[in-house]
């Protein structure tokens, strides 16, 4: 029921997905009203397919010294397991005000995500249809999975999360006042999860047409920058061992947008550098740059990220996902959205 | 294992778990052009997308607004209050054929019998008010006589609302929504978007093998 209900159609928008902003997903905030939902695979590995071990600095961190065998004394390393996280996700964004116009300033966006901690699909993608199917390189070793039996209680994910947008507005004097959106925006949110539990800010701007305005061709550019503190959550056995206390993550790229009137087709490239959520041996932050890709078409938009533009293959480095927007919620979105504006009233 | 039936199968869920009217393969999207507000206009868009649905002789579609005007106010809107002209939003466009429209803000979509009777009745006038919460969305549907728009062209929707506050009329007011029909298929552009995710990460790594 659950899956259909966020799969209800006539869909129409980015859920904030939880981590993947630090998996090099594309952070832009959406300012569409409505609902959306989507799905998010996000792998984390413990090795590279040259196995070195993801965190260990020295060369104790390959899978082939002795003292990382079974048997031997070694000290734990950093990110001993391998994870897979799979979410589904429901965000619904909305003015504060709800009756306002489209092009209104301030805006919210709630997203609540389930999901399973598995490398099944992930682990699948990266060797067998990635590295063995394409590629033709060596895979990617696991020698500990989080989650071996995804249906254990303990591998079940959950994640809630909450940002407030602020949007420029430009105010143009033609025949009377008319007010255009500008691509600028700010903002502010937490994403709180059983992975992690994150505060941020934002700024930057979205969608600028500077390049090329044409009627089958538009480029624009977009960048951002996010500052965040991290928590880990207060479980015994976390997802990730270590984390850093803060980041902050750069974000810029190009959008090209297709037969605009006919059958609008999106591309965008983005490129990210993250400061780093994750900490080394020697507890230093480990940097990490993604290259992500991402096209949308009719209601959907598709993303894969992957970190090798920084170069590795391991920790968090690949990822990918699938959300569509949701135009006409049934009666139980219906009431889900009556709910979340009475909490969000400006007046 | 190959993840494009089980995307398939998720497209075809999507259109289970959606209503029946959603074209699988073929579709209309209409999306409103205008980008700016003013702040007299007499409703805002909820959305500036929609979908469009052609039934025999008809071009309907459907606009979530928000009515915006004070407490007690109430906008009417007459048989003859939705005209669509061929074109864009210009000094042109006098000149070019206007197509008759009705409103309505029924949830459900008439049929091509109900749409006919739709335009018989001249003395039809819709009143839209804010309702006691003064939270209403209002889905303002509008179906358009002998109207087949091709993808790709800008028209020009006209509403002209009448206001009301307590009774005494104010001047109409004329809302102009330069617009345009693209296709849209849920299937296909899943299948289009899969294709070209797919090529774009070949080609990052052919660029990064280089």
């Amino acid at each position: 029921m659950l899956l259909c209900l966020s799969l209800w159609l006539p869909v129409h928008s980015q859920t904030s997905s939880p981590l993947a902003a630090h998996w090099g997903a594309t952070d832009y905030p959406e300012f569409k009203r409505g609902f959306q939902s989507g799905m998010t695979f996000l792998s984390f590995t413990e090795y590279d397919s040259e196995r070195h071990r993801f965190g260990e600095t020295a060369q104790a961190g390959r899978a082939d010294d002795p003292s990382t065998q079974p048997g031997a004394a070694a000290e734990e390393p950093p990110y001993p397991e391998t994870m897979g996280f799979n979410f589904l996700s429901l965000a619904y964004g909305n003015h504060v005000n709800s009756q306002s116009a489209e092009l209104a300033n301030m805006m919210y966006r709630y997203t609540a995500s389930i999901g399973i901690n598995s490398d099944l699909f992930t682990e699948f993608y990266q060797n067998q249809v990635i590295h063995k199917g394409y590629r033709d390189i060596a895979p990617v070793p696991r020698d500990r999975v989080r989650c071996e039996d995804p249906l254990r209680p303990d591998c079940a994910e959950f994640a809630v999360g909450g940002e407030i947008l602020y949007r420029f507005t430009d105010i143009e004097l033609q025949d009377k006042l008319r007010f255009k959106s500008s691509s600028f925006f700010v903002g502010v949110g937490t994403s709180l999860g059983t992975p992690l539990l994150e505060g941020y800010v934002e700024l930057g701007l979205s969608r600028l047409p500077t390049l090329l305005t044409a009627e089958y061709l538009g480029l624009r550019v977009a960048g951002m920058i996010r500052v965040g503190g991290n928590l880990r959550p207060p479980f015994q056995d976390p997802r990730f061992g270590k984390i850093a206390p803060g980041y902050y993550l750069v974000q810029g790229g190009l959008e090209s947008i297709l037969f605009e009137k006919i059958y609008r087709i999106v591309l965008n490239n983005n490129f990210t550098y993250h400061s780093g959520l994750f900490l080394d041996d020697q507890g230093r932050e480990i940097r990490e740059l993604f290259w992500t890709i991402g096209i949308d078409i009719d209601s959907f938009h598709f993303e894969a990220f992957n970190d090798m533009l920084g170069g590795t293959d391991f920790g968090p480095t690949f990822g990918g996902r699938f959300h569509w927007d949701i135009e006409r919620p049934g009666k139980l979105l219906g009431a889900v959205e009556t709910f979340l504006q009475s909490l969000n009233k400006s007046r | 294992m190959n993840p494009l039936p089980a995307l398939i199968a998720i497209a075809l869920l999507m259109q289970a778990c959606g209503p029946t009217s959603q074209a699988l393969f073929r579709g209309d999207r209409i999306t409103v052009e205008r980008n700016f507000v003013y702040l007299d206009d007499p409703v805002f868009l909820q959305s500036k997308s929609g979908y469009g649905k052609r039934t025999k002789g008809f071009f309907s579609f459907r606009l979530p607004v928000y009515f915006n005007a004070g407490k007690g106010d109430t906008l009417r809107f007459g048989p003859d209050g939705a005209t669509v002209r061929i074109g864009a939003d210009s000094a042109r466009m006098r000149d070019r054929p206007t197509i008759a429209c009705a409103a309505d803000t029924g949830a459900s979509e008439p049929d091509s019998a109900a749409l006919a009777n739709l335009f018989l009745d001249t003395g039809r006038t819709l009143f839209l008010s804010p309702g006691q919460g003064g939270k209403t969305r209002i889905e303002l549907q509008i179906h358009c006589r002998e109207y087949d728009p091709p993808w790709g062209r800008t028209d020009t929707l006209s509403l002209v609302f009448q206001k009301r506050t307590s009774g005494r009329i104010h001047s109409d007011q004329d809302f102009r929504l330069p617009f345009h029909v693209s296709y849209r298929g849920p299937v296909v552009s899943i299948l289009v978007g899969l294709g070209l995710l797919y090529l774009f990460t070949q080609l990052g790594w052919l660029i990064s093998d280089s």
